[in-house]
Formats: structure tokens, C-alpha cells, sequence
């Protein structure tokens, strides 16, 4: 079951490699992170993240990145693994989108 | 009753039409160039900031929204640094010295308003351009209607084209307003925002 709204937010933690979002970082946009074969370990919950060395304002980038999650203190290169309010910017039910 | 309001030139912003399909917070960096009141189409500032109320992203204070500009949506209502509901933020306003206070801003790309065309030198949006885009028309530093405190920001007639990178697209005149007559040019139209932030394959902002 997939949540396939194309204007649907979601939560997501940064890998903060090499360093943490930046605060003027915060509106951009960003790749997503796999590990190879989603491997899951114990608890089988997805690895994917925000892979935070790729925020720019580039269109072509996964996700855009709307605010730090309430409770997490962002850009902070020493704890980085903040969760972050985004949405899929490159969605296969948006506008002007080849098909498959 | 319903009333032919394309008769009065009365503009309110850009106001939610139908189901309000997302709000969400934002901040206002201390004093602000432009002012904000509900109606504002406003565009995102590109930094988060730091606020009593968590970690917000900004909006843009400095310039008046302009074509070709992915727009974030229109503010709905405006609260100062504390969170105590304001009529509008004038501009300027200093707040607590890091933000000028909160804006809370209908945001779903897809979220249906209505807006009131202007006068384009006193030409009506002809029958046949209803279905095109349109740029919005906003005073300098967006000042509001003080006595209302109401956004009079308006849909720009002569800016009517199939454009795409215009910022609104128009859908159909208000049901009780009489379209295309060029004495009574004020019709509200329902429309939504063309070049959203939030739409599909749009650059990110710094």
C-alpha cells in the first residue's frame, strides 16, 4: 500500500553526511538515500533518508524540504540526524510527467 | 439575493474557494520591507528560522510578488511574536528582534481561491481569455486596506495570456458576477496558482 498522493507530506531523517542541513538550506530541495537492497535489519522499517550533501535548488531532486520537525534542533554538524516535513518533488502523478 | 459584486471595486486578496485543503505555519523575519494581511499571495523566503514556535520557514519580505515565481500560497490569518491574532502585519514591525510574528498560509498547490480582477485600464477579462493565466497586481509593499486590514491584491487583467510562467490560472467568474463588461469590470474570478513551490519538478529556494 502506498501513499501516492502527489501533494502528500511526509517525515523523513537526514543521513547528515558529511555535515547537517544548513538553515538557508531549508527550503530547498534534496535526493533520497537507499541503502543497497533496503536492507532492514531487526525491525524491517525502511533505511531511506535524506541524503543532506545533496540540498540545492536544483528542480531535478527528489524531494523539497519544508521545515525541521517540531521537537529536533536542525544544522547541527555534531547531531545531524534531523527529521525533516518535506514533499516528493518529482512525483509520477504530477504535472508535465513522462510516463513509464 | 446574489449581487453583480463586478459593479464595485472592492478587492479582498485571494481568499480560499471551497474545502480549505491544507494551512500551515510560517515566520516573518523582524521589520519586514512589505506588509502582510490575509489575502497576500506571498513567496517562500528560503531559510528556516528560529521561532517560540519551533524551527518555521520564512517568507520572502522584501519584494512584492512578481512573474515567473513559484508562489507559496495566500495567507489566511496573522499573528504577531506571541501568537496573538493581528489585523496585519505592518511593515517594519520589529516583533521579538528575530521575527516580526507568524503567517499562516493556505499552501496546497492545488487549494482553490477567489480574487477579484482589476480594471486593466478599465477593460474587462474578455469571455474568451477565462481560461488563461494571469500575473497578480499588488500595491507597493503590498499595503492592505488599513481600515480592513484586507490584502488588495488583485488579479492583473492586461496580464492575461497562455503564458506558463504566469502566476495564477483562471477557472471561472464568481457565480453571481456578470463577466467581460467593460463598465462593471470588477469580477471575481475562481482560480488557483499556476507556479506553486509546492508543484511537481520546481527549482528549491536559497
Amino acid at each position: 500500500m502506498i501513499a501516492d498522493h502527489p501533494d502528500q507530506l511526509f517525515l523523513a531523517q537526514e543521513d547528515g553526511a558529511t555535515n547537517a542541513i544548513d538553515l538557508n538550506e531549508g527550503s530547498m530541495n534534496a535526493n533520497i538515500l537507499s541503502g543497497t537492497l533496503q536492507a532492514t535489519g531487526s525491525t524491517y522499517r525502511s533505511t531511506q533518508q535524506i541524503d543532506s550533501d545533496t540540498a540545492a535548488n536544483t528542480a531535478a531532486l527528489n524531494v523539497k524540504l519544508i521545515r525541521p520537525h517540531e521537537n529536533d534542533i536542525p544544522a547541527d554538524d555534531d547531531n545531524p540526524y534531523c527529521r525533516w516535513v518535506c514533499t516528493l518533488n518529482e512525483h509520477f502523478y504530477g504535472d508535465t510527467i513522462a510516463g513509464v | 439575493m446574489p449581487k453583480n459584486m463586478a459593479l464595485y471595486d472592492a478587492s479582498f486578496g485571494f481568499i480560499p474557494y471551497g474545502p480549505v485543503l491544507r494551512v500551515q505555519r510560517y515566520a516573518v523575519n523582524t521589520a519586514p520591507v512589505l506588509n502582510f494581511s490575509p489575502g497576500d499571495v506571498v513567496l517562500p523566503g528560503g531559510a528556516i528560522v528560529s521561532t517560540p514556535k519551533g524551527y518555521l520557514m520564512d517568507v520572502l519580505d522584501a519584494v512584492v510578488i512578481v512573474t515567473a515565481t513559484p508562489a507559496l500560497g495566500a495567507i489566511t490569518s496573522v499573528e504577531d511574536e506571541d501568537g496573538a491574532p493581528l489585523q496585519y502585519m505592518a511593515a517594519g514591525r520589529v516583533g521579538n528582534g528575530t521575527i516580526a510574528g507568524y503567517l499562516m498560509i493556505a499552501d496546497h498547490p492545488d487549494q482553490i481561491y477567489l480574487a477579484q480582477e482589476d480594471d486593466g485600464g478599465s477593460v474587462a477579462i474578455d469571455l474568451v481569455d477565462g481560461s488563461m493565466n494571469a500575473d497578480i497586481a499588488s500595491a507597493t509593499v503590498d499595503a492592505p486596506n488599513t481600515e480592513t486590514g484586507r490584502s488588495t491584491q488583485q488579479i492583473d487583467s492586461s496580464s492575461i495570456a497562455t503564458t506558463a510562467t504566469l502566476t495564477i490560472k483562471l477557472i471561472r467568474p464568481h457565480e453571481d458576477d456578470i463577466p467581460a463588461v467593460d463598465a462593471s469590470p470588477y469580477v471575481r474570478w475562481v482560480c488557483q496558482i499556476n507556479e506553486h513551490h509546492y508543484g511537481d519538478t520546481i527549482v528549491g529556494v536559497t
